[in-house]
This record gives structure tokens, sequence and C-alpha cells, in this order.
């Protein structure tokens, strides 16, 4: 255990804040559309041209090969500058996409792809989740036969955040219909563009088209284009599901410690519940502020316990889903906690500062990326070696 | 950099102490069923006497070991795990105060277990005092001030029944005029920091308890924590043991370095560290089901010292205001 503030992290700091300062955007960002989309990319663009794009990716990637820590002070002025915030349409590429192909990729496919991600010149989607295919991720079905030199995928896709903007997908497919559910997968980068790929958006309960279904009808993609090898996507997949539940989401939990400040503030100059006394006298708000600020606090100290474990070398394990699964359900309970602070204001969609659409927003949180029951599961079979549920097979 | 895992050192400490609590201390020391003898706290605060402890983060100087809050607050969560008496902590803090009081030679006679302290509490305009035996020294923590008092400023003890029944609770007036110390910003710290402590280490007993009996406990043909029922339960138990244990010792590294967040770092942890001991000893009896309720179990014991214990720094209302007031980062 040990707290130092080094020269290298003084220097650091003082140049991110100048340089937030200088270059952070002063319009809002459009909650969604393309609009949304062509912003983010624009903001990208230019930390990418400002040297502060992948600040913790290895250097022969295309990163500047900082270590976590430092990754951590950007984020955390980042946050300070209240700059647009940092979990949008580019996640999948940034966080997911490229990690994947970093870890499994071929040299081609790395020279060709990483620094395109990191430029935001192309936009990721992925491609896992199937009409039949939630939280049993491996019964997907989508098919894909070699063909020559090719793949042929048939089948669909749902819940693709971004499909109908991206360029390209981390595609989930079924290259071995008779191996066991888990050994017959493997993944594939599919193009968008590419004939025969159909994607139709999906308007969500908050009023946004973020996420897409997407068809696949006879869809030539290269073999070039597998990472890692055909029947070996599961493990491909997986690898990269652990770094999104481990440090991924830092930005975002930072943004989450500001938001919560400004609830604070929010209840200190408006009135309560009762209409009379301001928000932060009600005991009710009260009790519910300490918590939101006391839980942000813990939420940022798991995630540095989880840096301190890839420090000492650790890979991101099982411990990655208590993080998220704390996370998200945080998240859920503080912007319940801001919708419940406008009041009657909060039946406007767009109410005070979003916080409305915000609230609907985060009831996400806890179904994408894995649910908090799946969560729960890989917590209680893999961190604390409980046994398996018992499977009940048809019939019995 | 911030680095929340013990060094090979500070683990040292914390398996030294392990080794000596499991050797000494048991928790198959406590009769769950019946009320513990106040002889036996005695035993084990001098047991850890022997090992130094209540001068593990003063100065060598002043009587001291010379490790400091990280150490102490790793050894806090020890002691909680193994449900040690409070009066240990109450016994570093005195010790501390002394020593900052100029006072030596009472330092060293707690430091050296030949003196004892115990904890008070407020009620209403009255105290408690929490496992007083012949302490000779009082600490209250109350509000955002520690205070230590001798025990002549205690009026006449009155035995009252205990909510925790391994460790006995008086009631008494104390005389606020006759304060011996008023503790500086640094001690209140200290012993929020250390009651804490106690308190994560509760909840990192409690997870495994229920997991052990999760994964031998059977029925309907299964172990019961291959059901989803049990399992989320023994998952949320988890979170709040890991979030806890985190939020502590980043409190405890920000004390240590007087960042500006570091009241507002520790009164989280307090306030983290308490919900996630009640929350988890109460599921704990839920997981153990019928023999959960019962005194024979000994999950009983730590949801009545989780209670007790946040009565040691006034309360989570107290908590909450604090936090509310501090400084964020």
């Amino acid at each position: 255990m040990e707290l130092r503030t080094t020269q290298e992290e003084r220097l650091f700091r003082e140049k991110a804040r100048t340089w937030l300062e200088e270059n952070v955007p002063k319009e809002p960002r459009p909650p969604h559309g393309r609009e949304a989309n062509d912003h983010d990319r624009a903001w990208q663009r230019r930390q990418f041209d400002g040297g502060w794009a992948g600040l913790s990716w290895p250097k022969e990637y295309g990163g500047r090969g900082l270590p976590l820590d430092l990754q951590l002070i950007w984020f955390e002025e980042y946050a300070r500058a209240e700059a647009p915030e940092a979990t949008n349409t580019l996640y999948v590429g940034l966080n997911h996409a490229a990690p994947t192909l970093i870890a499994s990729g071929t040299p081609e496919q790395q020279a060709f792809h990483l620094e395109k991600i990191l430029s935001a010149e192309n936009v990721w989607c992925q491609g896992f989740s199937e009409p039949g295919a939630g939280s049993d991720l491996a019964a997907l079905r989508t098919r894909a036969e070699i063909d020559g030199d090719d793949l042929v995928v048939n089948g669909s896709k749902i819940w693709t955040s971004n499909g109908h903007y991206s360029h390209y997908q981390e595609l989930l497919v079924r290259t071995d219909p008779d191996a066991p559910k888990h050994k017959g997968i493997t993944w594939v980068i599919g193009q968008m563009d590419l004939p025969g790929v159909d994607i139709r958006p999906i308007r969500n309960m908050a009023g946004g088209d973020h996420f897409c279904e997407v068809f696949y009808n006879d869809v030539r993609i290269p073999l070039s284009s597998v990472v890692g090898k055909v029947n070996d996507g599961w493990r491909v997949a997986m690898s990269t599901l652990g770094f999104e539940r481990g440090t991924a989401s830092m930005a975002h939990q930072i943004e989450l410690t500001q938001f919560v400040e400004n609830l604070i503030d929010y209840a200190r100059d408006n009135p309560g519940p009762d209409g009379r006394r301001m928000a932060i006298e009600d005991d009710t708000i009260r009790s519910r502020l300490a918590a939101a600020r006391a839980e942000t606090s813990a939420l940022k100290a798991i995630t540095l316990l989880s840096i301190s474990r890839a420090r000492r070398g650790d890979a991101p394990g099982p411990e990655g889903s208590i993080t998220r699964l704390f996370h998200t359900e945080l998240m859920q309970r503080v912007h319940r906690l801001a919708y419940d602070l406008t009041g009657s204001g909060g039946l406007e969609m767009e109410g005070h500062r979003g916080w409305s659409r915000q609230y609907l927003e985060q009831m996400r949180q806890t179904i994408a990326g894995g649910t908090s029951e799946i969560q729960r599961n890989i917590i209680g079979e893999r961190h604390l070696g409980l046994p398996r549920q018992p499977v009940i097979a048809k019939g019995a | 950099m911030i680095h929340l895992l013990p060094d090979a050192d500070q683990q040292q400490v914390v398996d030294a102490l392990a080794g000596l609590l499991q050797d000494r201390a048991p928790l198959e020391r406590l009769k769950a069923s019946e009320r513990f003898p106040d002889t036996a706290n005695a035993e084990v605060l001098g047991e850890l006497a022997g090992m130094g402890i209540y001068g593990l983060a003063l100065p060598e100087d002043a009587g001291g070991v010379g490790y400091g809050p990280a150490e102490e607050t790793l050894c806090a969560i020890e002691m909680g795990r193994f449900l040690v008496t409070p009066s240990a902590a109450a016994a570093t803090l005195a010790a501390a105060m002394l020593a900052d009081a100029g006072r030596g030679d009472e330092a060293a006679a707690l430091i050296g277990g030949s003196a004892t302290a115990c904890f008070a509490s407020m009620k209403g305009k009255r105290h408690y005092l929490v496992d007083a035996r012949d302490a000779a020294l009082i600490v209250l923590v109350q509000g955002d001030h520690i205070t230590l008092y001798p025990r002549a400023a205690a009026g006449s003890l009155q035995p009252v029944e205990g909510l925790d029944w391994t460790i006995s609770l008086h009631q008494t007036t104390l005389d606020t005029a006759q304060a011996a110390v008023q503790g500086s910003p640094a001690r209140l710290r200290q012993a929020l920091l250390l009651i804490a402590g106690m308190q994560v280490g509760l909840t990192e007993a409690v997870c495994a308890m229920a997991v052990d009996y999760a994964k031998i406990r059977e029925q309907f043909g299964q172990p019961i924590g291959a059901f989803q029922a049990i399992k989320h339960k023994c998952a949320d138990l988890a979170v709040a043991a890991e979030t806890a244990r985190a939020q502590l010792l980043l409190a405890a590294l920000a004390g240590a370095a007087d960042l500006p967040e570091a009241d507002f770092l520790i009164r989280a942890a307090t306030l983290v560290a308490t919900e996630a001991a009640q929350a988890s000893t109460r599921e704990n009896i839920q997981i153990h089901g019928g023999i959960g309720y019962t005194a024979e179990s000994r999950a009983h014991l730590f949801l009545k010292r989780a209670h007790l214990n946040e009565w040691l720094f006034g309360g989570l209302w107290a908590q909450r205001e604090a936090l509310l007031r501090a400084k964020a980062a």
C-alpha cells in the first residue's frame, strides 16, 4: 500500500489540464442520432491529433504506452474540464475491438485497423447478441460456412449499438454447428457495407435509436478477417469482456463522481419534495446524497484496487464483474436520485439538463454487456467458487 | 500513484497478527450461546499488548513500533475478523493521545498492557461504556471530536444487558469537565479508520462464512450455493466486502498523506463499511437459514458487533452529516 505523487504525474496533470482547457468543445453533445456520432468522432479526432488518444495503449500500436495511473489522471482532468462524456459511440472500437485486435489480431489486422479506431476514422459496433442468444451468448446461431477463401454468413444479430453509423463490426459466428456450443464459434471482423448486410435501427424507451438489428444474407467475409483461429472465437471474445468489466469504465466512473457533486449543488439551491425547504434539508434526500457520495468514492476505490492488481501483473479476472455490477447498479441509483430531485419537472423528457431521459437510459446498464444476474453468477462461480447451477435437461 | 495491495512488509505484519489471533483468540473461543466473560477479553488484550499492537503506528521514540496508518488499518481488519474487543482500538487511541500530550509514561503503560482503555458512546446526556472492566481511560468519539477521559470522570457504573453478548455494557454519566486530552484531528481520523477497519474485517468474515456454508449445506440434492437465490446473495456479500475494503484502504492512505480530501474519504469509508457490515451480517443469517437464527451459531455475534461498532463513532447519521460537509476531491 502506497500513495505518492511523482513529478511525472504532476507534469502530466498540468499538461492535460492546459490542453483540455483549450480544446474541450464549447457546444453540448447532441443526445443521440448521427449528430452525436459526428460530434464524438470530431472530438476523438481532436484528442488524437493532440496526442491524447490511446494513452495506455502499447506504443507499437499507436498508443503512448503510459501506465494506468496516468490514464486515471487524464480521466480526472477530463471530468474536471466537463469534457463530453467519454463513454460514447466510439466505446466499442476503443475499449473492445482494439484490445481484442491487440491481444489476438494478426500484424496485418493491427496495422490496418488500430490507428483508424484511435483517430475515429472508423466506427465499430458489436455483433454478439442474437434474438435467441442473450445471456446464453454461446447459444448463438448466426452461421458462417467456409467457401474457398471466404466465410459465408447467414443469420441475424440484435442490440447492435450504433450499427447504422459503424464501418466495422466484431462479429461472432457459428462455424461448427456440431461442436459443443463454446467450441464452434469464430470471431471475425465484419464490414457493415458488404452486400447482404441489412441494418434496421430499433427505437428504445428513452427515444433514441442507437441500437439496431442486423441481418446477414449470404454475406461473404474473407477468411483473412478471422481474429484468432476458426472455432476459437469464444476464447477471443471472453478475453476482452474481462477487460470491459475491469478498468475500461474508469472514465465514466469519474464522470459519475462529478455528476453526484452536481446533484448536491442542485439540492442546495432548489426546493425539495415538500416545495418549502431546499431539497438538501429533506432527510431522505440528504441520506441518499450522502450514500451516493460515499459509493461513488468506493467505486473509484475498487477501480484503484483493480489497477493495483494489474500493476502486480494479474490478468483481468472475475473480480472485474464486481466492479461492473457495483458500477451499473450505482449508476441507476444515482440517476434515479437525480430524477427524484427534479420533482414534477421530471415529467418533461429533457426536463432539467436531460436528467429524466438519462434516468430512462440507465435502465440499459444492468442489461447490456452481461446482465446483473449474469455478473452475479460469474462472481458466485468463478470468484467465490460456488458450484454451477443445476441444469435441468429438457424432458427430465 | 495509489497502490492498494499490501507490500511484502505489510503482509508480514498482517500475517503475524492473524497467526496470533488464530492461535490465541480463535473464533471458537466465543461460546456463541452464552455471554462472554470479561476476563476472556482481558486475556486477548494482553496477547495483543505482547505483540506491540497498541503502539504499532507510533514512532519508536514515542515508545511505538514505527509503522503507519496503512499497517494499523490492515491490523484493524484482522481484529474485526476475529471479533476482538474494540478496547484494543481504544488502547491504541488512548496511547496515541497521551503520547501527543507528552505523557509518555502513561502511554507506555497502555502499549505494554498494564493499563487498558475502553470506548464510550453517547446516550442522550448519559453515556454507555463498552467493555469497561478496569479500564483506566475512556475514549469518546462524537461529531468532529475525540476526547480522552480518566476513569474518574465516569460516575457510578450501572450494568445493562447489552445487545452484543461478547462485551459488557454499562450506563454512566461522564463528567465532560474532566477531559484528560482533546485529541487532534489526526487522532479522530485514526479512530474512524480503526473502527471502519473492524467493520471491514467482520464483513469479510461473514462473506467467507456464508460462502463456506453455501458450499456444504445441501437441499434438493444440491449445495444451496448452486441455486441463484443463494449464489446471488453471496455475490452481493463479495461486492460489499470488496468495496468496503478498497474504500477503507484508500482512505487510510489519503489520511497518511494528509490529502485535502482525506476527511471526505475517511467518512465515506466509515459509511460504506458500516452499511456493508450490517447488510452482510444480516444476509449471512438468512443464508444459514434456521441454524442462523440460533444462539448456537456465531452468525448473530457478527451482526451485533456490526451494530455496536456503529455507535463507537456516533452512529451512521453523524457519518452522513460529516460526509456532506467534507470537501470532495
